[in-house]
């Protein structure tokens, strides 16, 4: 090539170089100040048609859905309604191609319930990883907590505590605490029987054994009050007016002792018969 | 018998020597040192996720080599006439398919080693801080289980793509149809799942049909896909992957068997 | 060279036709062509380009199936009898996998021609110096300029000692070095009684090396015989072929 052409060439390069970066430069500030560098790309396919877009890669599908959603959450911007409808779309869409993966029902725990205010969605989520995953406590006693917390459904929360508890690794705590909402929603009798059952776990120290044997005397307690106040009803037609009454009356021997040493006896309530062992709310 | 070894020895010899191979493995070992990076960006379980960019990284190495490595060469066999120097001599059509599958297939099996290698290396390099981060009953045996029927499923796409390029004239129209078999094959269980369960397709039998019969022709590779079960070391029944071998190859045969009979009636112009 | 009549010929084409089809055009390759070709004669096949001569050698070698007509090598049938071990085949381009070596590939002709090891070396010795290879032997085909390339299409028609060589257009593309080697391993194989077909545009060469030779023009043979048949008045054969393809030509209103 001719030195002219040369020459030509080299201009042309720097010319053009020059406007690239400008340009670059000037792209850069106004995607910026549009606001779309972070915007969330989920499409609304159901979580059957996103399988078949994964193909043999679904696990990585789910990795980066999950990804890409905790990402747009922990990135500081204001997340409407609808973003959040995507988000958990999003959380869907991972649970469908995989449902064991960990990162997913911790991070839908973390978000959906609290900052979404999507109560429902997070438990019929996390039910999907429960079922999956049954050597993992986590979701099930996330799916307690939200039942029982947001949802103030107690029965199912019971259950679900009561259930999870089995879990081998699972720490007592959970049959603790599915006893005491076992109270609230009625299911007493079954709290009773499951503690009872954990007792005979060898595996136990000393403390466990303790929370779980005094929390099975607490609802047998209550049990027992409970059904006493029941026949009293039954006769005289209204609630005694204190638990005094059901030994008054012969219903009762004596007062069934309450483990707990903060309190004295158990909380009754004369207006509607509950009977509580700890300080009602 | 000798003739097929022969053949797939000069075939894998050729291949291996083929500077697109390396592409193919130094594009798996960068992804592999980014399988640590991506595995970062995850705070809970990364085993997981290391596992399935390994394991999908040995997958997508292997389809690339079939889409553009495999039959590129038994095209050029057929197009630039080197197969006049094979067929004029004692071999028969048939042990010259035979041998092309095997030489080929063992590539993929090279392939399946080496980069399979540096997943179980990246995965144990991604994970090696702390215990918590790989899945409970994640075990060795099943990965390797994993990266086994992966393999086999790269081999039944071979067998395909060899299908078609004996049917074509252009390596590309085999090309084509080769990654619409593999996207068939790859969702063929779950789109017959969504139409025989969804009411909207209730109304149309004949739907219905062509999908059964499309499942029926076309391989269901989602059945050798592991990936899961690998990463988490799930329960794995023992029954269900004999099965699973069994279909491989006899698909894998079946589809043998045709090219061989296609090829013998095909002119070499 | 005595030619014993009653002697199975090493080739032989009985009434051999062809049609091939391009969507719904038909054109016909090869028009009832029969032809002999003698044991340990030289057989020079010619034609203009376009005349049929690669498919009649493609319908030798099984590699398409005639439509009407039989194919004999040494007595077999082709396209029924297993007949390549008799024979060694030179094609027109010779392509091999690139990435193995001189050494490689005429291993894998021997040993596809059911040679074992140690016979396979000592015929590569001798085949390799024979051709001016034995430098290049080692080396990856893919480094083989087009000359030696031809050269080693050929070593592996010579690998395994057949009886009878089919070499299409063995001197194209060769310089006049090439082609003179080539040319003295041609008559070598006559003098060790082997039988040479083949097809060439070189008619000098084919003056200087065979005994009979064949004119194939639009499908149709036109001559078969010795040289000095159709060569009239102190003409060259060129002369004398020209005129040949003209007047088939001619009659058939071209």
């Amino acid at each position: 090539m001719t030195r002219k052409g040369t020459a030509v060439l080299l201009f042309s390069l720097g010319l053009l170089l020059f406007s690239f970066s400008t340009s670059h430069l000037a792209l850069k500030e106004r995607r910026k100040e549009l606001g779309v560098s972070y915007s969330l790309h989920i499409d609304s396919f159901s979580a059957g048609l996103v399988k078949t877009f994964a193909g043999e890669f679904k696990g990585l599908l789910a990795d980066y859905l999950v990804l890409e959603a905790g990402a747009f959450i922990g990135s500081n911007q204001d997340i409407s309604h609808n973003q959040w409808e995507k988000i958990a779309l999003a959380f869907e869409q991972s649970l469908g191609l995989d449902p064991y993966f960990q990162q997913t029902y911790l991070q839908v725990q973390g978000d959906l319930p609290w900052w979404a205010k999507m109560p429902e969605k997070t438990v019929s989520l996390l039910d999907i990883s429960r079922r999956h995953r049954p050597w993992d406590w986590y979701p099930g006693y996330y799916m307690g907590f939200d039942y029982y917390y947001f949802l103030k459904d107690y029965a199912t929360a019971s259950d679900l505590f009561l259930d999870t508890a089995k879990i081998k690794g699972a720490p007592v705590l959970l049959a603790v605490l599915g006893g005491r909402l076992a109270l609230k929603g009625g299911r007493t009798e079954a709290a009773i029987v499951l503690l009872q059952s954990m007792l005979e776990d060898p595996e136990l120290d000393e403390v466990e054994k303790k929370e779980i044997t005094e929390r099975m005397v607490a609802l047998r307690g209550v049990l027992l009050l409970e059904n006493a106040i029941k026949e009293y009803k039954h006769h005289r037609g209204t609630y005694p007016p204190s638990l005094e009454t059901l030994v008054d009356e012969g219903l009762l021997e004596k007062l069934p002792e309450n483990p707990y040493p903060y309190v004295d006896g158990y909380f009754y309530n004369h207006e509607n018969g509950h009977v509580s062992f700890d300080r009602p709310e | 018998m000798s003739k097929i070894f022969l053949i797939a020895w000069i075939t894998f010899k050729d291949s291996i020597r083929n500077k697109a191979l390396y592409g193919i493995f130094f594009f798996g070992l960068v992804l592999f040192a980014a399988n640590i990076i991506v595995t970062g960006m995850f705070s809970w379980e990364m085993g997981k996720v290391a596992v399935d960019v390994g394991l999908s990284v040995v997958s997508i190495a292997g389809l690339v080599t079939i889409f553009f490595l495999s039959i590129n060469l038994v095209s050029n066999d057929l197009d630039k006439k080197t197969i006049y120097l094979i067929l004029s001599r004692p071999v028969s059509k048939f042990q010259y398919i035979l041998g092309k599958y095997t030489g080929l297939g063992l590539i993929i099996l090279l392939s399946s080693s080496v980069l399979g290698a540096c997943a179980a290396l990246s995965v144990k390099v991604a994970t090696c801080n702390v215990k918590a981060y790989i899945p409970l009953h994640f075990s060795w045996p099943t990965f390797f289980l994993g990266l086994t029927f992966l393999t086999l499923s790269l081999l039944v796409v071979l067998a395909i793509a060899l299908l078609w390029v004996s049917m074509t004239t252009h390596p590309f129209t085999a090309v084509l149809l080769s990654l619409f078999s593999y996207f068939i094959g790859q969702n063929v269980e779950n789109v017959k799942n969504i139409i025989t369960t969804s009411k909207m397709f209730a109304e149309n039998p004949m739907l219905i049909r062509v999908t059964e019969c499309v499942s029926w022709v076309f391989p269901n590779l989602a059945a050798f896909d592991l990936k899961t079960t690998a990463a988490y070391g799930l329960a794995v029944d023992a029954a269900y992957l004999m099965w699973v071998a069994a279909y491989g190859l006899s698909y894998i045969g079946v589809c043998l068997i045709m090219t061989v009979l296609i090829f013998q009636r095909r002119e070499l112009a | 060279m005595f030619f014993h009549p009653q002697a199975m010929p090493a080739i032989d084409f009985d009434n051999i036709s062809k049609t091939f089809r391009h969507g719904i055009r038909r054109q016909s390759a090869l028009t009832a062509i029969s032809l002999s070709i003698q044991r340990g004669e030289i057989f020079g096949f010619l034609g203009p380009n376009g005349a049929g001569k690669s498919t009649a050698i493609k319908i030798l070698l099984n590699f398409i199936r005639p439509d009407r007509g039989t194919v004999r090598v040494q007595g077999l049938v082709v396209g029924k009898d297993r007949f390549q071990h008799h024979i060694g085949y030179l094609p027109e381009t010779p392509c091999f996998y690139e990435n193995l070596s001189g050494l490689e590939t005429l291993w894998f002709a021997g040993k596809a021609s059911g040679m074992d090891g140690h016979r396979i070396k000592e015929n590569t010795h001798q085949v390799l110096s024979r051709l001016d290879l034995k430098a290049a032997g080692a080396w990856p085909v893919r480094t083989y300029s087009k000359g030696m390339k031809q050269r080693l299409g050929l070593a592996m028609a010579l690998i395994h000692d057949p009886r009878i060589y089919i070499l299409d257009e063995p001197m194209s593309g060769l310089d006049p070095l090439g082609r003179r080697l080539i040319t003295d391993v041609i008559l070598d194989l006559r003098k060790q009684g082997k039988t040479v077909f083949f097809s060439s545009h070189i008619l000098s060469d084919v003056e200087r090396l065979c005994d009979r030779i064949g004119i194939l023009d639009k499908g149709e043979l036109l001559f078969s015989g010795a040289a000095a048949e159709i060569v009239q008045d102190g003409s060259s054969l060129e002369d004398a072929f020209v005129r040949l393809i003209e007047e088939h030509e001619k009659a058939h209103g071209v």
